[in-house]
């Protein structure tokens, strides 16, 4: 009997496993339940137009209204694909003069009743094809075997699908449409979603990055993407810039070593960007995917340049310059860098025909990794029960053998 | 799992004083390795043929110690091949994977498949060999199953049909398992009373050998064939390069089996008996037992699944590249190659199981902890395994002998194999899930959890072992000294009882140990004189079983 008692209990130490299988969603359900940094996320898309006109323009407002202050969103495609972001006090109005943006004549064309406290914004201004001839994997800063770049400046975009859940969630997905005047094949997809949050979490996709009530998750999809003919190492990279209302604007490249990769499964390394004064970031794992399903299985790397200076000229006609801002545009220092998808030995992107990346750009500070619950807690039950086993067990045997030191039933006795 | 990591020469260890009720029985036990046994083989037997011409060298006489060291050779090549593509999957996952489009559960299940059959194996495996085939026959028989799923496995690779290759990882498991079996079929044949251990060891060192001459060896392998093949193409062709190890196999196997005829005729070597697996038994195995089959599983389910998914792991968290994280994993092969005779010696000397175990467990979830939680060099994680896995191996396995009566080991060590092979087969399929879906922190923490578990079943074996005398962690002289007192009280029992006359068949005595059927039976037995059943004795027979 008491060897069944033992059995069962050492039994019970198969439960943190058992866990470990099914609770991985428990515990990412546990992580979102931060309640007090909660916003309130509110959407609309060309706000307050007057006219069916806007419909060939299309500009997305997103608020995240906080206990203190307004997140404010605008994420528009036109031109220059531009996610901006701009913090400021409560009851702050965001008006766009529509009568000027229907006449042509953007500059200045939107305005915050109160002047912002912070903004920032990301843009991308190039796509590239480059040919790898020697598979490093990085887009070469000479032009060696055949660079194509793409300027965004002559892409048109579509506004694919919307999807605001509550005041939860904002999500809106951009296709291409056409570069230049020629449409994009149909059986070629080139996406990018942007998402806000009202809550800290996790994506539910792959590469599950962190998010939080103040930040924008950016998915870019390549799918089947015509590639030169002449290029037999085609791989895709682009040029991502980012402008902050900073005096100083520095920004620092970080590349952390993480030991948690039960988010990312493989990845064990996350890449952040950061301004001068640690407010506005981007953030992102050196890992994309080659298949719609996403899995460790699927999927390759990717490389980044140095952060460089990028001529502010890029910025005019953009929403930067559209704003009107108290901080003149002109003086805001740009800075920009490469991302090359891909690492070397993966085959190129003909391999899959499909590149799926995501990062996330947000204010204030980033949620760092941390062991989740899950993990806390089976190392707990793991390490714990040997222990308890090992006290309880020592402490019964001392106990037996102080109370019966001396009984042995012989018949010799 | 793949052969012969610990073998356990049963023949050298005590009978544990549990059952010295049966005490005139075991007695037998020990002559075994006396002279005139009839399995004995050797120089002090008279044999009378006379050789002539080659057959009169040392080389060639079959009583001469040259020629048993060719036999010898032979046998360590017998088990390189199934060895060395064992871990080709794990030496090859990255390419595997990309090459024939899989995941890790899918990588994982490679694996599972080799598991599966020997769950069944490890009982029928020994039986098949010594009744069925006989041991020339089987040998040949599972050395050739173990060419064909190698062979099978590598034509999956050529045409990129991945169930073919899962097929032939199963083919593969059921004749790999049981070739180790021969392969200590073999040596307890030839070496009997002679360098037995000896020969062991070096079977052992060699299966090692293998295993790490495929990590290091299957990566540049692969890159030199890659310049002539590409893709699944590539895969395959290496894998059938591999299996060149498979047909030297099967080459030794055939000249074995040529080399026992001959000695089996200039000898006159009768048939060896075989062990003896009754399910029976079962019942009369004490809940030590039963905890040490928990250390068997949890515990190695920690090693050998990280084994073969390890490559990616440090090739992805240590930023390793493929051959260095090749050469990472293989190390604990190596280390257990040269160390575990020395912890073998280690624990025969100083005794103390538990605590070896013990220890063994602690160090190793070190192990996983640095790998998991730090950016330490992973060698200094992976070197600690191989220590911890050594000694754990060395001191596990005897254990069992003290707890199981002697001559049901052969049943005891085959559960132990057995539930051994069904927890790897189920735990490596979750294992490769937990990568895909979870990532390999997950994967650790997973690993770590089995190893707390383990570390459960020994603490609760220390405590039911204290509470009964301890003879599990006693020292060597400790336990001979516990044992001469057990002899002694026996005696003194025994006199009183047979003073006493036939007054009862009861005693205070027998009322406080708590003891089976098959125990009364036989003392019932043995008083009235009767013979007890021939398949009850303890065995002339020993058990020789593959153990790591």
């Amino acid at each position: 009997m008491k060897n069944f008692v033992l059995l069962v209990i050492a039994s019970l130490n198969f439960l943190p496993l058992f866990e470990l299988v099914l609770s991985a969603d428990l515990n990412r359900f546990l992580d979102v339940e931060q309640k007090y940094y909660d916003r309130n996320v509110t959407t609309s898309i060309n706000p307050k137009c007057p006219t069916n006109e806007c419909g060939n323009f299309t500009l997305v407002h997103v608020q995240q209204q906080g206990r203190d202050d307004v997140i404010h969103h605008i994420w528009t495609m036109e031109n220059v694909p531009t996610f901006f972001y701009a913090r400021t006090e409560l009851n702050t109005e965001m008006s766009i003069d529509w009568d000027k943006m229907l006449s042509g004549n953007y500059s200045q064309a939107i305005s915050f009743n109160k002047e912002p406290q912070y903004f920032a914004a990301v843009l991308i201004f190039k796509f590239f094809m480059y040919n790898d001839l020697n598979d490093t994997g990085m887009i070469p800063e000479k032009d060696n075997y055949g660079i194509v770049s793409y300027s965004t400046k002559k892409m048109t975009w579509e506004l694919k699908s919307s999807n605001f859940s509550g005041n939860i969630s904002a999500s809106v997905a951009f296709r291409l449409n056409s570069y230049d005047g020629v449409e994009l094949d149909s059986s070629s997809n080139i996406e990018i979603t942007l998402t806000a949050y009202g809550t800290r979490g996790r994506s539910s996709i792959l590469p599950h990055l962190a998010f939080t009530e103040n930040s924008t998750q950016v998915d870019f999809v390549f799918d089947r993407v015509e590639t030169k003919e002449s290029f037999t190492n085609a791989r895709l990279a682009m040029e991502l810039a980012t402008v902050v209302s900073e005096p100083e604007n520095q920004f620092t490249l970080n590349v952390s070593q993480s030991l948690d990769d039960e988010y990312t499964p493989g990845v064990f390394k996350l890449m952040e960007v950061h301004s001068a004064l640690n407010q506005h970031w981007i953030q992102w794992r050196p890992v994309c995917y080659t298949s719609t399903q996403r899995d460790i299985g699927d999927s390759t790397g990717l490389y980044q340049t140095t952060i460089r200076n990028v001529s502010d000229e890029n910025l005019n006609n953009t929403l930067l310059e559209w704003l009107s801002l108290n901080l003149d545009t002109r003086f805001l220092l740009m800075k920009g860098f490469n991302v090359s998808f891909g690492v070397e030995g993966d085959g190129f992107y003909q391999a899959s025909n499909y590149t799926a990346w995501t990062m996330v750009t947000g204010h204030g500070r980033p949620i760092g990794d941390q062991f989740s619950l899950m993990v806390i807690l089976v190392m707990a039950i793991g390490l714990g029960l040997p222990s308890i086993v090992l006290i309880l067990g020592g402490a019964a045997i001392a106990l037996r053998n102080h109370r019966n030191s001396k009984d042995d039933l012989l018949l010799s006795d | 799992m793949a052969s012969d990591d610990e073998i356990l020469p049963i023949l050298e260890n005590e009978v544990p004083g549990d059952v010295t009720e049966e005490g005139d029985v075991t007695e037998t036990v020990n002559e075994s390795s006396e002279p005139n046994h009839p399995n004995e083989i050797g120089d002090d037997q008279d044999v009378e043929i006379q050789l002539t011409g080659c057959g009169a060298s040392p080389f060639c006489d079959p009583r001469r110690m040259p020629h048993r060291f060719i036999a010898l050779f032979l046998m360590c090549l017998l088990g390189f091949g199934s060895t060395f593509c064992y871990d080709n999957p794990g030496a090859l996952q990255d390419n595997l994977k990309s090459d024939m489009g899989i995941n890790t559960a899918q990588f994982a299940n490679l694996y599972a498949w080799y598991s599966w059959p020997n769950v069944i194996l490890c009982f029928i495996g020994g039986f098949l060999l010594d009744r069925v085939f006989g041991m020339q026959l089987g040998t040949i028989i599972f050395a050739t199953l173990v060419l064909l799923g190698q062979l099978t496995f590598a034509l999956g690779g050529i045409l990129n049909k991945f169930w073919l290759m899962e097929m032939g990882r199963l083919i593969f498991g059921i004749g790999g398992e049981s070739l180790a079996v021969a392969q200590n079929t073999y040596a307890v044949s030839w070496f009997k009373g002679k360098e037995l251990n000896m020969v062991f060891g070096l079977q052992l060192s060699f299966a090692r050998l293998g295993s790490t001459v495929n990590f290091n060896v299957m990566g540049p392998l692969y890159k030199h064939v890659s310049q002539f093949y590409t893709g699944y193409l590539c895969t395959g062709v290496v894998l059938m390069i591999a299996s060149a190890s498979c047909v030297m196999s099967l080459l030794s196997g055939l000249i074995l089996g040529y080399l026992d005829k001959r000695a089996n005729r200039i000898l006159k070597k009768t048939g060896q008996a075989g062990e003896v697996i009754r399910f029976s038994d079962v019942k009369d195995f004490p809940a030590t037992f039963w905890l040490m089959s928990v250390i068997c599983v949890a515990y190695y389910v920690a090693i050998f699944p990280f084994i073969g998914l390890g490559q990616v792991f440090f090739e992805r968290k240590f930023d390793f590249s493929p051959s260095n994280a090749n050469a990472v994993n293989s190390i604990v092969y190596v280390i257990s190659a040269v160390a575990s005779p020395f912890f073998g010696i280690l624990v025969d000397k100083v005794g103390r199981n538990i605590l070896w175990v013990f220890l063994a467990i602690v160090f190793t979830i070190g192990s996983h902890a640095l790998l998991t939680f730090t950016f330490v060099n992973p060698y200094v994680g992976m070197v600690t395994m191989g220590f911890s896995y050594s000694m754990l191996a060395s001191a596990l396995w005897p254990m069992v002998a003290l707890v199981v009566p002697e001559y049901q080991l052969g049943t005891a060590y085959g559960i132990m194999q057995a539930v051994q092979n069904l927890g790897m087969a189920v735990v490596t399929m979750m294992a490769g899930r937990i990568v895909d879906d979870q990532g390999y922190l997950v994967l650790e923490v997973f690993f770590l959890a089995w190893l707390c578990l383990s570390l459960v079943a020994t603490v609760l074996i220390w405590v039911m072992n204290a509470s009964r005398g301890g003879l599990l962690n006693m020292s060597v002289a400790e336990r001979d000294k516990h044992e001469r007192e057990l002899m002694s009280k026996e005696n003194l029992e025994r006199e009183k009882f047979f003073a006493s006359g036939s007054m009862s068949d009861v005693t205070p005595y027998d009322l406080l140990q708590p003891r089976s059927d098959f125990a009364m039976r036989n003392r019932y037995l043995s008083r009235i004189g009767a013979k007890i059943p021939e398949h009850l004795v303890p065995q002339a027979s020993m058990v020789y079983r593959a153990l790591r």
